[in-house]
């Protein structure tokens, strides 16, 4: 033999191991779609194989899909693809921090104005096929039916928090859901959902809700977050039209509607850690940073609406040294950063807080970036026994981490997004139940909630994350179903007002 | 399907390549080949997978009837049917938006949308090669139509090359060996490939894609555009070069010996030279059944240039129905004319080192005209690249972090497209071989890593 027997072998050998690891990965890999923290998207199951599928080819795709999605260890194997790339990376650590900002950036951009085109194309198709007088789905903006004051003259809206219970902070042992049966629950829904948007000047308001003047915003203006530098200049990082304000603004209201008259919405959008940082890191460039965009949406929302600040509530403590907000080594925020943020909610309801510190913690380095800087996991104990479940078809639990004391990474919150509904069943006797809609950034805020509600539910309005046959009903329906009476909105900028999870599928999802 | 996909590394190539190995008769062999060909193609074309097998029975029903018949005007007709048939589809499936929707328009007349089907061009020529070499030489024809459908939808070239002639495969469909000594070849000729397509091409795409696709965000500069024009020369080559490389190496381990596809055409010293080097497969294809039976040189000057302004606008056509191409074409028929006859001379008294780097700044700027479909980023490409329009910067920053992420990968690449191992004598390289499949293993292992979580994984010429 020329090439030699050893090449033979080994040749032969990385053969025969190829097909043994594409077997395994057959047989062994997740079947059903789940969310990637790391990757912001869901992971892809096996592929359900039918003759359309084979037909249009979707099948084949799904397969690669379904073994890329499916490797072993993939988060890991990812990671070390990107420092073997990351082998030849020269830049400073403040280069870098903002190439990966800006790249962030666009990517995001990038990836809503696919789904937006490919919503778009759906809806399009959709309206093809039913009868024209049939509504879109998309909201109308209030701009529409409203005359068009300057922005100047919108007035700064006062946030008034309405009197709530106070929450006695007393644990109980344990807690009874209290669940009246999905028919009874949805008859009693007001209103009654609906697939039709309409502008909220022609909605029927809830008689819970309390009316309010709506100030349009102009058509065309915008509104920023801004990074504001040293010498007097501010950076528009994140710019924010008034449409995608507006329309946001709907949503808001729409979900207002569903709960009962003491009931409330608060709503946070939070930059990624890629914005954050750089607060930290280019102290000698930037001073702080600010944004317009949440008096705008505050201006366009009824009462019992709040918006609040994350830019504005995290500015003092980001430039004031705390470098553990945000971790460096991945894009979401910290447990203390999502504190913060729990902290500014309730000290403006009234309510008293636990302190960051009053938790026990278990600290765990989760990795540092290439400058050596190192992130650690703060992983809360919770004060009381918390039981978390995962709910499929109203009725099938599956119990629910609050904390993955074993993760190394955001997993360790909550052990990642899970799907389509989780309820934590907290241990306190406060006779009330929140929801909470978010991405990924809920789930560090989600434990330092707990002590404000008998039952905490969650979930994740993103495309293709809630599926209403597997949730057991539509979002209006298991809002009454589990009488829930307040709703945090928690998002990060990548899933916030100028994406189409924000535009178009939030509200596909909440009045369906 | 994708040579550089997780389902063709761990599911389809260890099977098909361990199910020919253990086959004793080649027939069984031939019958498992074809089998994994209409698989692999329907992979990705499960509907067009119908029309490559029922082209290749027409083209296998008109040679047979022109091998039965004596006379020359029958057998001039059934070639003709056999040419002009898999050229319809072709020029419908690929040209007809672009060269009869603006007259349909007019009209109020749009034609209905097709989808261009992987691998079009490549098999049509496959198919016609045949037809050509069987009216050439009668004792080429192929009595099977499963043969001959083996020859036309043989996965390893399938979709994107090299384009194989029938004489040159004819001998070994019909007799042929696999040895372990082709065995271990073929599969470090297959990761050699696999490499350059999935840790230099890829990594090269990402950064053309990322900077080129966002010149609002980077900024256009002078510098930024040459070195972008770089990159894109790394990718495209890295990417078409590994794909012949797979499918050399995996025709290698199946017993097929494929002609080299290309001939490190960045050393080229010349523009003639270049295209002797590059995609090879193609360039023999349009001198054997284009400019040779146009006349090639043998008719004077001014035939050689048409029949050459006639081979290089179906060349630049061949890649794609767009007016980028058409350009891209008639740019080379212009190099090379002002090559062949107006700067001879002047050419063989300039360094040979200065003639390599003039050779590469033109066939950048081709790759600059290759890329840009749009003609006005392609003209505001064009212009950042001479500094004309007087506002394009010398460079920007931003392009300089972007260097400097990538620093060195680059050069590595650049050493890549070069002859550097034939610095090694003979001697040297055998003596290195243990070492080189170690290496090559590593180069697998590693490509397996990127291709888990690279979602950038296009073959730039699957869509010609």
């Amino acid at each position: 033999m020329k090439q030699g027997k050893g090449s033979y072998l080994l040749m032969l050998w990385l053969l025969i191991g190829s097909l043994c690891l594409g077997v395994l990965l057959i047989l062994l890999a997740p079947r059903t779609q789940r969310p990637s923290l790391t990757e912001n998207r869901m992971l892809a199951g096996a592929p359900v194989l039918s003759k359309e599928s084979l037909m249009d080819g979707t099948y084949f795709t799904g397969v690669e899909d379904f073994l890329s999605d499916g490797f072993f260890y993939r988060d890991d194997v990812i990671d070390t693809a990107d420092r073997l790339l990351g082998f030849f990376d020269t830049r400073t650590e403040e280069q870098r921090l903002i190439q990966e900002a800006a790249d962030t950036d666009r990517k995001l951009l990038a990836d809503a104005g696919a789904e937006m085109m490919q919503l778009e194309t759906v809806e399009s198709n959709d309206l093809t096929a039913v009868p024209t007088e049939e509504p879109t789905i998309t909201p109308t903006p209030f701009i529409t039916a409203a005359p068009t004051p300057s922005p100047t003259a919108v007035p700064t809206p006062t946030v008034t928090p309405t009197p709530s219970p106070t929450p006695t902070l007393t644990p109980t042992p344990t807690s009874t859901p209290t669940a009246t049966p999905l028919a009874e629950a949805t008859a009693s829904l007001t209103p009654a959902p609906t697939a039709t948007p309409e502008p909220f000047a022609t909605m029927t308001p809830a008689p819970t809700a309390t009316p309010k003047a709506i100030i349009p915003l102009e058509a065309g203006s915008e509104y920023y977050l801004y990074l504001n530098e040293r010498e007097g200049t501010r950076l528009e990082y994140y710019d924010y039209p008034a449409e995608n304000i507006m329309t946001f603004a709907n949503s808001l209201n729409y979900l207002r509607n569903m709960l009962p008259e003491h009931g409330e919405i608060h709503y946070m959008q939070v930059p990624v850690a890629a914005v954050g940082v750089r607060l930290c890191v280019q102290k000698q460039r930037f001073s702080g940073w600010e944004s317009t965009m949440e008096d705008a949406l505050q201006s366009q929302v009824v009462n019992g609406v709040y918006i609040h600040n994350a830019p504005a509530i995290l500015n003092d403590h980001l430039t004031g040294g705390e470098m553990d907000l945000y971790y460096f080594t991945d894009h979401h925020w910290s447990a203390k950063g999502a504190w913060y943020a729990l902290e500014a909610i309730m000290e403006s309801r009234g309510l008293p807080v636990v302190g960051y510190d009053e938790y026990p913690y278990q600290r765990k380095k989760m990795g540092e970036n290439d400058s050596g800087r190192e992130d650690w996991i703060e992983a809360m104990y919770p004060l009381t026994p918390v039981h978390g479940v995962l709910i499929r078809h109203l009725d099938q639990e599956k119990e629910s981490m609050l904390i993955n004391y074993q993760a190394r990474n955001y997993m360790a919150f909550l052990n990642g997004t899970d799907t389509p509904w989780r309820r934590f069943d907290t241990g306190y006797g406060t006779d009330r139940k929140a929801l909470v809609i978010c991405d990924s950034f809920g789930n560090a805020f989600v434990p330092y909630l707990l002590p404000y509600y008998d039952e905490v539910h969650m979930t994740d309005l993103r495309m293709d994350y809630f599926d209403p046959e597997e949730a057991g009903g539509t979002f209006s329906q298991l809002v009454q179903y589990h009488q829930i009476d307040d709703i945090y909105v928690i998002l990060s900028t990548s899933n916030g007002i100028n994406s189409s999870n924000s535009l178009s599928t939030f509200w596909k999802t909440i009045t369906e | 399907m994708v040579f550089s996909s997780l389902i063709y590394l761990l599911l389809f190539m260890p099977i098909v390549v361990g199910l020919t190995f253990v086959s004793k008769r080649l027939s069984w062999k031939n019958t498992i080949l074809l089998l994994a060909s209409i698989v692999f193609y329907a992979w990705g074309e499960p509907l067009w997978v119908y029309a490559l097998i029922g082209l290749t029975f027409l083209v296998w029903l008109c040679a047979t009837l022109m091998h039965r018949s004596a006379k020359k005007g029958f057998r001039v007709f059934w070639l003709s049917l056999a040419v002009l048939v898999p050229m319809a589809v072709l020029l419908y499936v690929k040209y007809a938006g672009f060269l009869l929707a603006p007259v349909l328009n007019v009209f109020g007349v749009s034609l209905p949308q097709v989808r261009m089907p992987l691998g079009i061009s490549f098999f049509t020529f496959q198919i016609i090669t045949y037809a050509v070499d069987v009216y050439r030489d009668d004792k080429l024809y192929q009595p099977s139509p499963l043969k001959l459908l083996l020859y036309v939808s043989c996965f390893p070239q399938l979709v994107a090359g090299p384009i194989v002639c029938y004489k040159d495969i004819s001998e070994e469909i019909d007799n042929r060996r696999t040895t372990p000594d082709d065995f271990v070849a073929g599969m470090k000729r297959f990761i050699c490939g696999l490499g350059k397509k999935v840790l230099l091409a890829n990594v090269c795409g990402q950064v053309v894609e990322a900077v080129i696709a966002n010149q609002s965000l980077y900024g256009l500069s002078v510098a930024g555009s040459w070195y972008m024009a770089v990159l894109y020369s790394l990718q495209i080559y890295f990417d078409f070069s590994g794909y012949s490389d797979m499918a050399i190496g995996l025709g290698r381990i199946f017993g097929f010996h494929y002609a080299e596809n290309f001939n490190y055409p960045y050393v080229s010293t010349g523009i003639s030279e270049f295209w002797r080097r590059w995609h090879i497969s193609l360039g023999t294809f349009f001198r054997e059944y284009v400019y040779i039976p146009l006349g090639g040189n043998r008719k004077g000057k001014l035939r050689q240039i048409f029949n050459l302004l006639v081979v290089w606008s179906l060349t630049g056509l061949w890649h794609g129905a767009n007016i980028n191409f058409v350009l891209w074409g008639l740019y080379y028929f212009v190099l090379i004319v002002l090559e062949r006859f107006v700067f001879a001379r002047l050419l063989k008294v300039i360094p040979g080192v200065l003639k390599g780097i003039l050779t590469y700044a033109f066939v950048l700027v081709g790759w600059v005209i290759f890329y840009f479909t749009d003609s006005a980023q392609l003209g505001q490409y064009l212009a950042a690249l001479f500094g004309a329009g007087g506002a394009v910067p010398l460079y920007t920053s931003e392009l300089w972090m972007v260097v400097r992420q990538y620093s060195f990968l680059p050069v590595i690449a650049m050493l890549s497209a070069f002859p550097i191992k034939n610095l090694f004598s003979q001697n040297l390289q055998e003596k290195l071989q243990p070492l080189a499949t170690l290496w090559l293993c590593l180069v697998f292992l590693l490509s397996l890593l990127m291709v888990v979580g690279q979602s950038y994984n296009p073959f730039i010429y699957f869509r010609f």
